[in-house]
């Protein structure tokens, strides 16, 4: 039988660190559409493929090592077969290490999808001393293997032209699957008749019902929700077999080991790999780390020497010009309106701007490092550390990047794996004092303390690691409580990066921060600026300078005696850097003289100063992170959580410590 | 060749050992089941400084464990 269809939908799967992305790039190139599933955190991909008349609609499910619920991604994955009903699966693996990747295969099997293997780093394997009979694993598998090169653009005509074929006549799909191991198939039979045409997923009974006997909670409340007069019968059996799941995951193995058994050949390597070799390094408890803080070094030498420079320039050349240029086409407008344009509007748009150099390059290098390999040796090097906050080593990453901007950052907590970790990380990260923030500290720390400075700022960036700290232990102990998601990570072997793999992570990471957080930042840029004017047009008199003297009472607590003080702190809310130019404004003076940080100096004792720069290291996120939390939580609850509690946080810190030293009479004078 | 049975996490580098059982709770034992910690299925360890994470090499691949999940994955030691 012959099926015409206008165009075919095909979906791409693989487990994690087989080269997925790269084929799925290499076949779609641009012609790709990135997004999210809708309602959630994880990625969506797809696009175009044409080899003749008809098209292919190609999806890119996330890599998961299996079909179980235990993660988001693997339950898209499995949703997505089980409700669209694609034509048909292509699965990527990793012909360096066979047999685990047949896994996610022996699961899918079951699910009467027809499927076609893109079996992909043969060469690697090669290295490996393994060497793959194709014609055999084929023949034993009952089902189309394609070698590829994907990297090399090798084989994926051959591989789309075979999926095409046998999409368009599914019936001659008739693989070897995996059995009912024996000592469970009575208990089996008994539970697919017990389901037979009762639950309301009938064409998948056969899936059902190994789901059921594994356990799979969400299989589970299904059936009980629209079968509920066998429920009590199904859950006797289940109850007396809850180590199904065993024998379930070994036969599938077993199955594995006799696909492989005449195709698969491993000789000894004659000598030890290159990943070992590097791995003695990377991996070493004590190496490792001096390994990870030189790869940051590298990173942060590269934003200053590379991308601030360029940001400097943008705003010399483009920032100022435009503003400039829009006060002169504007000198016969309403005062306001230029100032909302100019101040507001371009302002925003530049802090976008300014942090698009930033942004490109930690996504590059970001890209490059996971591509490579080394990402996963350095969440292994860290994960001890983290465990104290019941994280693991990949949330450490994203704290890390931090420290150079807290964007990137929350951005980067998509290599979190777990949602209760990735929110807690985003959570903890405004807590990592940025660039900016050191910056402002630099600035006013040495008129406040003169040669203590160095010794103040050492401090203060100390309080804000040890604050990031206690809040995850208590945000672990309270909030996020419940189990922790087992620490089991591949190690994949290092490669040579695919400058197309990375330079499309990079447009689609930099596209959506753009796109999403770009247009929250303007936004809030308008509304702060207009605070800041109305209504009288100047700063000293506007709602915010009378928020910051209505606050004037709180300051008091902090030994901030000064409203300014408190509105330089307030208008920190759209980017940190902020505080100074605030600062200059309100002190008459021209912004990173020297004089300014004297004059301000001369308004506050020590004590006070030391409040005040606690408290701004502390404080609220800027707009653009802010944003970028909305983003990446898919949730204004949360973010708004976030930024409360930063508040209070800070706040409290900033009121303690002056307290603190006023009772202790340190810094009084 | 009985008596054997060590956690994972007490072999050191070099080490090779055959799984017999997993003594973790539900969550742990499914994924280290689905990452090819069967019975019977051959380990060499890679890396175990004592502390922290393990790496160990199992059907052909490298793997992290953290060491509360080493704790759990019971081999029979081979001694070589």
């Amino acid at each position: 039988m012959k099926t015409e269809k206008p165009f075919l939908k095909i979906a791409l799967m693989g487990q994690p660190n087989v080269g997925k992305s790269t084929v799925f790039n290499m076949l779609t190139g641009l012609n790709q559409h990135v997004g999210n599933w809708p309602g959630k955190t994880v990625e969506f991909k797809e696009g175009t493929v044409r080899l003749d008349e008809t098209p292919i609609q190609l999806v890119d499910l996330p890599g998961t090592y299996s079909l179980t619920a235990n993660s988001e991604e693997e339950r898209i994955a499995r949703d997505f077969i089980i409700n669209e009903q694609p034509d048909l699966v292509i699965v990527i693996v990793n012909a360096a290490s066979l047999e685990r990747n047949l896994y996610l295969i022996a699961e899918l099997l079951v699910l009467d999808v027809p499927i076609v293997m893109g079996l992909n780093m043969m060469d690697v394997a090669d290295q490996q001393g393994f060497s793959i009979d194709v014609e055999l694993l084929q023949t034993a598998l009952g089902f189309p293997v394609v070698p590829i090169v994907a990297t090399k653009n090798q084989g994926l005509k051959t591989l789309v032209e075979t999926a095409k074929n046998l999409a368009q006549h599914p019936t001659c799909f008739s693989p070897h699957r995996p059995e009912i191991p024996p000592e469970k198939k009575q208990v089996y039979d008994k539970i697919y008749s017990l389901i037979e045409k009762k639950a309301d997923i009938d064409h998948l009974t056969g899936w059902v019902a190994i789901k059921l006997l594994e356990g799979d909670r969400e299989v589970l409340e299904r059936v009980q929700q629209s079968a509920p007069e066998i429920w009590p019968k199904l859950r006797d059996i289940l109850i007396n077999n809850e180590d199904a799941i065993l024998a379930i995951i070994q036969s599938r193995y077993a199955w594995i080991e006799r696909m492989v058994r005449i195709a698969l050949v491993r000789h000894k390597p004659g000598k030890i790999v290159l990943t070992d070799r590097l791995d003695r390094v990377a991996t070493h408890p004590f190496w490792g780390i001096v390994v990870l803080i030189a790869v940051f070094g590298l990173v942060f030498l590269l934003t200053y020497r590379v991308a601030t420079p360029i940001v400097n320039w943008m705003q010399l050349h483009l920032m100022i010009p435009a503003g400039d240029f829009m006060v002169d086409a504007l000198k016969n407008a309403p005062e306001w309106f230029s100032g909302l344009i100019v101040d507001g509007l371009i302002g925003g748009a530049g802090s976008v701007l300014t942090f698009l150099p930033i942004l490109v390059l930690f996504f590059a290098i970001l890209g490059i490092l996971e591509d490579v390999g080394y990402l996963a040796r350095a969440a292994f090097v860290m994960d001890r550390f983290m465990h104290l906050m019941g994280l693991h080593g990949r949330s450490f990453l994203s704290m890390f990047i931090g420290f150079g901007c807290n964007v990137p950052a929350v951005m980067g907590t998509r290599i979190i794996e777990d949602r209760r970790a990735r929110l807690l990380t985003i959570l903890l990260i405004p807590l990592v004092p940025c660039t900016a923030r050191i910056a402002v500290v630099a600035f006013l720390a040495p008129a406040f303390f003169g040669n203590s400075a160095a010794l103040i700022t050492w401090l203060l960036v100390i309080i804000n690691l040890a604050t990031l700290m206690v809040l995850g232990i208590l945000a672990r102990k309270f909030v996020f409580k419940g189990e922790q998601t087992p620490f089991i990570m591949e190690i994949p072997l290092y490669h040579f990066p695919n400058l197309k793999t990375i330079g499309l992570y990079v447009w689609h990471n930099t596209y959506a921060f753009i796109k999403k957080a770009g247009r929250l930042i303007v936004i809030f840029s308008v509304i702060v600026w207009a605070f800041s004017w109305f209504p009288n047009g100047d700063l000293q008199n506007s709602y915010l300078a009378n928020f910051g003297r209505w606050l004037a009472p709180l300051g008091s607590l902090l030994g901030l005696y000064d409203w300014r003080l408190i509105l330089a702190l307030l208008t920190s809310f759209i980017a940190k850097e902020n505080t100074i130019a605030t600062l200059g404004i309100l002190f008459g003076i021209q912004e990173g003289s020297q004089v300014l940080s004297m004059r301000i100096a001369s308004t506050i004792n020590p004590a006070g100063a030391f409040a005040f720069l606690l408290v701004q290291m502390l404080f609220i996120p800027c707009v653009a992170t802010v944003a970028a939390i909305k983003q990446e939580t898919s949730s204004w609850k949360y973010t708004l959580i976030n930024v409360i509690l930063l508040l209070v946080i800070s706040l409290l810190a900033g009121v303690g410590a002056y307290q603190v030293l006023r009772l202790l009479n340190i810094g009084m004078a | 060749m009985t008596g054997n049975f060590l956690p994972l996490s007490h072999l050191v580098k070099g080490d090779k050992g055959i799984v017999h059982h997993l003594n973790g709770g539900r969550a742990i034992n499914d994924r280290l089941l689905v990452m090819g910690f069967t019975k019977g299925a051959e380990i060499s360890v890679m890396q175990n400084p004592g502390f922290g994470p393990v790496i160990v090499y199992v059907r052909d691949t490298r793997i992290a464990l953290g060491r509360g999940e080493a704790n759990k994955v019971i081999v029979e030691k081979l001694l070589t």
